[in-house]
């Protein structure tokens, strides 16, 4: 299974591959991950890109996203 | 996050007798373009096609978690004849990113964690203690394929493949699809 968090840059922070992970996959990384908190309004956007699936999460309002 | 090779997303080379793993780099795209709420995917321990998963059942109370083994040292409320053996990916309070909590995050066997308590919204019937004690439910949409909602849709729990027992808050739980129309 290839594991990422969402991160506000959009770049993983450690391999998502099943090889290659480290603890660092599956360890949140609040300097880099998307947080987010109770009572928070997401949207979710899933879609095909030319590279693969495509996700982006946005607050609502906007004050904070990631992909 | 785009699911793709320059991202580090791969499938694992089949080598049987391997002794070793190799990563084929690999951009994972959209395997269907249309779905339904009969829409199943056979390979897999849920039936994804457009779906949202809240995985529960991850946290069992520990006193002190054992930093080398990742065990649980010193039981906490949830094992009172002591730990048990799926008190495991245990941590201590002072290793919280959030709240400072004790537990262990191991996959439950026993169902004696947290989550098959009475710690759910509506637990009690006190609606102010409730509201005070427990989170609120997540809540979300249907979702949209091009601005036009979606007109069914399915619950399936994946108990089957998951758990190997039950306990008593478990009991209600189906192992066959439930299915709610949307308005």
């Amino acid at each position: 299974m290839n594991f990422a968090f969402i991160t506000r840059s959009g770049i993983p922070q450690a391999p998502p591959n099943p090889v290659e992970s480290t603890v660092a996959t599956e360890t949140p990384n609040p300097s880099q991950d998307l947080f987010m908190n109770s009572g928070d309004h997401l949207t979710v956007s899933l879609h095909d890109g030319t590279s693969g699936l495509v996700v982006v999460m946005r607050t609502s309002p906007l004050t904070r996203w990631g992909r | 996050m785009t699911a793709s090779a320059a991202n580090g997303f791969g499938e694992v080379q089949f080598a049987p007798t391997g002794r070793s793993c190799t990563n084929i780099p690999y951009n994972f795209h959209s395997m269907y373009s249309t779905s339904s709420e009969d829409t199943r995917v056979p390979w897999t321990a849920h039936s994804y096609n457009i779906a949202f998963s809240d995985e529960t059942g991850h946290f069992s109370y520990c006193n002190k978690a054992a930093p080398g083994s990742l065990k649980c040292a010193q039981a906490g409320v949830s094992d009172p004849n002591g730990a048990d053996g799926d008190d495991t990916s245990c941590f201590n309070a002072s290793q919280s990113l959030s709240v400072p909590i004790s537990g262990c995050q191991g996959t439950e066997f026993d169902f004696d964690g947290v989550p098959y308590e009475d710690t759910w919204p509506g637990t009690f019937t006190n609606a102010g203690q409730d509201a005070l004690r427990h989170p609120s439910s997540i809540l979300f949409t249907s979702p949209l394929t091009m601005a036009i909602t979606t007109t069914a849709l399915a619950l399936r729990p994946t108990f089957l493949a998951s758990r190997t027992k039950r306990r008593r808050h478990a009991s209600g739980t189906s192992r066959t699809p439930t299915r709610a129309r949307a308005a």
